[in-house]
């Protein structure tokens, strides 16, 4: 279904955002340990 | 139709006046104990209603009504417009949000005063109130055509009910009024959106989804079913998004007030995760609609600015369509009141306080702060209500922040200079005007290129130059001062 699919991919789409998001602050903040 | 209005405004009016008021006599008691509870909400802010205010305070016009207009142009790329969103939100929570909630600042040209000079505080003070005021009229002429859309009320009826029910999201207890008002309307806006897009999914004609497919598919539109549509319309669309929306917003009064009003640094960083999903997942909402009412007939031919609100009325019961409408209109109102809010939090410690009344307490910024609310959003509804349609001035609106974004990170970072801070901020907005207003950008022959590319190259490129070269301080968390903060801080 194509309303069920975008949802789906854009939710996954976030995810990864979020958690690129946070693993770069950690290398950063590890970084400037 | 008259049902539908005074079951949305009854809903705005108990919602908004009933946790206003309850806030405010609680408020009372808190500044009578010398807390600073209108502009920051005594910096108490928990993550929910952090994560809320933050995800609805950049989610308004442009993207209930918007949305409708670039699905029924580009598809499901659209869907990038809010991923932008999500890429400004990590920023801000991860970085920027956090920082400025460390610092203990309340506006971020007072930031600017800390790492550059007095001088780049209040020019950015000026201009950023300028720019955030741009985006309250914007806003406000959004739930203007929002009432006039569903309801067949006039945009300047629409402008006018719509920016007092805005004054009153904020008047009655500022920060913390919007923040617990915002937390309600999510849940009842999830609750109605939801409701309608399977509503809507149901009663689609033929075999539903299905059938909206095969639609664009016959047309030769397959492509508009891709978030990843063409790598063209990628670069031109999704990164110039990205660009524009992360480095203004990133670091606009507008979004880093609520990380300032947050109780502490980790709550800023913890709300990313219902921040980014709350704020995202909306606009994705609005594409599917979008979609489905452009493969209608009857609907494709309202054009696209109408065909997606046509469709709502057309096809969802009167009390669906009440609830949708007090959903889109309680989106665009917590964008009016934060951009009514934070321009009059910038006049009254940047203006007043800081040049004319230094030893103002409290209670008096907060009536200067009250007072400058009322006056904005009232002139912003007569511009929004007389104006014609001003949608268009958002992308270079927004250009004129990207340089203050990377001032900040070189102030904290690398190197502190008043003088290399105001001739960066001067050439990127000479540039920004002149790339709007002249024949330079075809005498460059770079027609396409958008404001946000060209502040951005200045403030980031054309600033790290002019850092390098002039004589310096260093960066403010490399500094004594702040290595002492710090230490007070463990102590």
């Amino acid at each position: 279904m194509l309303a069920w699919n975008l949802i789906i991919q854009s939710f996954v789409l976030i995810l990864i955002i979020v958690s690129v998001g946070q693993l770069i602050t950690k290398m950063v903040e590890k970084k400037g340990d | 139709m008259t049902g539908v209005i005074i079951g949305v405004i009854a809903y705005l009016l108990i919602v908004i006046v009933g946790i206003g008021a309850y806030i405010a006599t609680k408020a009372k008691k808190v500044e009578a104990e010398g807390g600073a509870s209108f502009l920051l909400s005594n910096r108490d802010l928990p993550v929910s209603v952090l994560a809320v205010t933050m995800a609805l305070t950049v989610l308004g016009a442009a993207h209930v009504l918007g949305g409708f207009e670039m699905t029924y142009m580009m598809g499901a790329t659209t869907i990038w417009f809010s991923l932008a969103h999500v890429v400004l939100l990590t920023v801000a929570c991860l970085a920027t949000g956090r920082w400025v909630r460390r610092l203990g600042v309340t506006t971020i040209p007072q930031l600017m005063g800390m790492l550059h000079s007095e001088g780049s505080r209040l020019i950015v003070s000026c201009v950023m109130a300028g720019v955030i005021f741009g985006i309250l009229t914007l806003e406000t002429q959004g739930i203007g055509i929002l009432f006039a859309t569903l309801t067949g009320w006039s945009i300047q009826k629409g402008a006018v009910v719509g920016g007092v029910l805005g004054i009153l999201y904020v008047i009655l207890a500022g920060m913390k009024e919007i923040g617990w008002v915002n937390l309600i309307n999510t849940v009842v806006m999830y609750i109605g959106l939801i409701i309608a897009t399977i509503y809507i999914s149901f009663h689609l004609p033929g075999e539903g989804w299905a059938t909206v497919s095969e639609y664009y598919t016959s047309q030769g539109q397959g492509e508009m079913l891709k978030i990843f549509a063409s790598p063209q319309l990628l670069l031109s669309f999704a990164l110039a998004n990205i660009i524009a929306v992360t480095f203004c917003q990133g670091i606009s009064q507008m979004l880093m007030q609520p990380c300032m009003s947050a109780k502490n640094e980790d709550v800023v960083k913890k709300s990313l995760w219902i921040a980014a999903p709350v704020n995202g997942m909306f606009g994705v909402l609005v594409v599917c609609l979008g979609l489905a009412a452009k493969s209608i007939a009857e609907f494709n031919a309202a054009g696209a600015k109408l065909a997606g609100p046509t469709m709502l009325v057309e096809m969802l019961p009167g009390w669906l369509v009440a609830w949708v409408l007090a959903s889109f209109i309680a989106a665009v109102l917590s964008t009016f009141a934060m951009t009514a809010m934070t321009p009059a939090t910038i006049f009254s410690k940047d203006i007043y306080e800081n040049l004319f009344n230094s030893e103002a307490e409290d209670k008096t910024i907060t009536r200067v702060t009250r007072i400058a609310i009322v006056i904005i959003a009232v002139i912003a509804m007569c511009i929004a209500a007389y104006l014609p349609p001003i949608i268009g001035a958002i992308n270079w609106l927004f250009a004129w922040l990207v340089p203050v974004f990377w001032l900040v990170v070189f102030g904290l970072f690398w190197k502190r200079s008043g003088k290399a801070a105001i001739a960066t901020l001067i050439v990127s907005w000479v540039l920004n005007l002149l790339w709007s207003f002249s024949s330079l950008p075809a005498a460059l022959n770079m027609q396409g290129v958008p404001n946000a590319y060209v502040t951005l190259a200045t403030g980031l490129v054309l600033g790290a130059i002019i850092f390098s070269v002039m004589e310096c301080e260093p960066g403010y968390f490399k500094s004594q001062e702040y290595l002492q903060q710090k230490q007070r801080l463990t102590l």
